[in-house]
């Protein structure tokens, strides 16, 4: 196996642990649609208050 | 199952295009981040986070989806194949991997623009921007576009043994 992929393997392997350790941890918040304030509905605390219609899913 | 050279031609004009392209969108998409990040103009936030959706499902998306399989059909079709050479294998994986995460993130993204369409001034500004994403997106798209270029030396056990195979192959005198 050349060096250069066993390099990046060990490289790879070792950002991946970061990313577990990070999760495990805490580090970097919620992963997913609630991640910035959002999460399938919309929170009322969010909402202007003469805010009237409903959400329209923008997504093709 | 290889390719004449015009369609093989063809198609990697397709890839490149498609590739190149898909590097190109994450930077604009990393601008409206930035800018989505550090405005503190309400309008601003929320027309950017508009924008990172739009541009994510309409551009990003297909473009993601597109240099993948064309980079499979490129790869099929010529000598270098799928899983011989070590630079196709980890091109293909982290190609398959970019695609995968921004299949799974463009949701929140879809979320937090229905957020920005509807919270008021204060909420918007505190929103901030995407960042982190797009980030390592690009740097791994810069990684698989090094790869491509650079094509580093390295044949996997199985192109080794196809390699072998080929030589164990009697020349046929005409």
């Amino acid at each position: 196996m050349p060096r250069w992929v066993k390099v990046s393997l060990i490289v790879g392997l070792a950002l991946v642990l970061l990313f577990v350790v990070a999760k495990v941890a805490g580090v970097g918040g919620e992963h997913g649609p609630g991640r910035h304030g959002g999460g399938g509905g919309t929170p009322s605390s969010v909402l202007s208050e003469d805010a009237g219609h409903q959400p329209v899913d923008h997504r093709p | 199952m290889a390719m004449s050279p015009g369609v093989r031609r063809f198609v990697l004009v397709a890839h490149l295009s498609f590739s190149v392209g898909w590097i190109g969108a994450v930077l604009a998409y990393l601008g409206l981040g930035v800018a989505a990040q550090t405005s503190t103009d309400a309008l601003t936030v929320r027309a950017a986070w508009i924008g990172m959706e739009l541009v994510g499902w309409y551009v990003l998306v297909p473009l993601a989806v597109t240099s993948l399989v064309t980079g499979v059909v490129m790869a099929l079709g010529t000598r270098w194949g799928l899983f011989r050479h070590y630079w196709v294998v980890f091109s293909f994986a982290l190609t398959v991997f970019a695609t995968a995460v921004l299949l799974l993130h463009m949701p929140t993204v879809s979320s937090t623009a229905e957020v920005a369409r509807e919270a008021d001034s204060t909420r918007l500004v505190a929103l901030g921007g995407d960042l982190v994403h797009p980030g390592i997106g690009l740097v791994v798209l810069l990684v698989v576009l090094v790869l491509n270029l650079y094509k580093p030396r390295g044949l996997t056990g199985y192109g080794r043994r196809r390699v072998d195979e080929r030589r164990a192959q009697p020349v046929v005198d005409s």
